[in-house]
């Protein structure tokens, strides 16, 4: 079959048409819808994080806020509570603030407000993993990881689990840590 | 002299060819680009994550303003904060979400969550927006005429 110019000019804009949607499929409807939605929850865990990381709740104020810098006695007594003034309607946010130096941590956690019931309580059994005691070595992350699995095993849905560097204030004396933030998508 | 005149014919059409590969390929993904940005970017679902992100951030601040301005010509949105901790986001410019049944689209309405607890009212009309918080954490979300 030969086909005449008309036929091939038309097969060339058929063509161009399908290479120039396929372009456009691929470059800009996959970047701004699906990944948009995929990592919808990614942002929000990190904004969350970045809240925690400045709020006058957990941190040292010495005349000014000092971001990432925690405080001590403020996380005393916070250990192991529900914080009810700011959170996420559809998340579950479990934290846990470790001091590197001298091994001690502090952890509380977020409750979702669209949660049903009968998941808030299965997410709070897993939050108990955290007050289990230490393995042999004393690795708290091992409990932090089991959280991490009980809760993404029994939600089945969107968790993160990210490490930040922070400092805890003693008063007199300041010690390196590590902030980690397993966050829950509900729905 | 006889064979010269179809070998140029042949040659001025894959030179026409070209060109149009060249303009369908190359020049129309870009048109097509900025058009199907606009579009997305104009979205309700758009204007949605972004306010919603930026108001939760500002909790991260002592005080802080933010401006947000959708870059459209014609875009209008009305914006809301629920009693549940979700920004809502209506476009009311478009002719298409004025239908019944494309309303609760993602173009027309979205919501997402945000970390404050704090319901707001609704606000008509706007593109360019004000995102306040002051240092009792009071956030508040405004339209800039």
């Amino acid at each position: 079959m030969i086909l005449n110019t008309n036929q091939i000019i038309i097969l060339l804009v058929i063509i161009g048409l399908i290479v120039a949607f396929w372009v456009i499929l691929n470059k800009n409807i996959i970047d701004f819808h699906f990944i948009m939605k995929e990592f919808h929850g990614r942002n929000e865990a990190i904004v969350f994080s970045n809240v925690l990381l400045s709020r006058k709740e957990f941190i040292h104020e010495n005349g000014e806020r000092m971001r990432a810098v925690f405080d001590s006695q403020k996380l005393n007594s916070l250990n192991g509570k529900k914080i009810t003034e700011f959170g996420y309607p559809n998340a579950y946010v479990s934290v846990v603030i470790e001091d590197i130096e001298n091994g001690k941590h502090w952890s509380f956690y977020f409750e979702s407000l669209d949660m049903p019931e009968e998941k808030k309580s299965k997410v709070v059994e897993c939050y108990l993993k955290l007050l289990q005691p230490l393995t042999l070595g004393g690795a708290l992350f091992t409990n932090i990881w089991d959280q991490y699995e009980c809760i993404a095993n029994e939600l089945k849905k969107g968790t993160y689990l990210d490490v930040y560097p922070v400092a805890i204030s003693y008063g007199d004396e300041v010690h390196l840590g590590k902030m980690y933030v397993t966050f829950t998508q509900v729905f | 002299m006889g064979d010269s005149t179809p070998v140029i014919e042949v040659l001025g059409l894959v030179l026409i060819m070209f060109a149009f590969v060249l303009i369908i390929v190359l020049v129309l993904p870009n048109y097509l680009k900025v058009f199907v940005t606009y579009f997305l970017r104009s979205s309700a679902e758009a204007v949605a994550r972004d306010i919603a992100s930026l108001s939760s951030l500002s909790l991260a601040s002592y005080k802080t303003t933010m401006e947000y301005e959708v870059k459209t010509e014609t875009a209008s949105y009305s914006v809301s904060v629920t009693s549940q901790s979700y920004l809502k986001v209506n476009r009311l410019d478009n002719s298409f979400c004025k239908e019944e049944k494309y309303k609760k689209d993602e173009f027309c309405e979205s919501m997402y969550p945000v970390i404050y607890r704090k319901e707001m009212t609704l606000l008509e009309n706007g593109k360019k927006f004000v995102i306040q918080k002051d240092d009792k954490d009071n956030v508040k979300i405004s339209v800039k005429e």
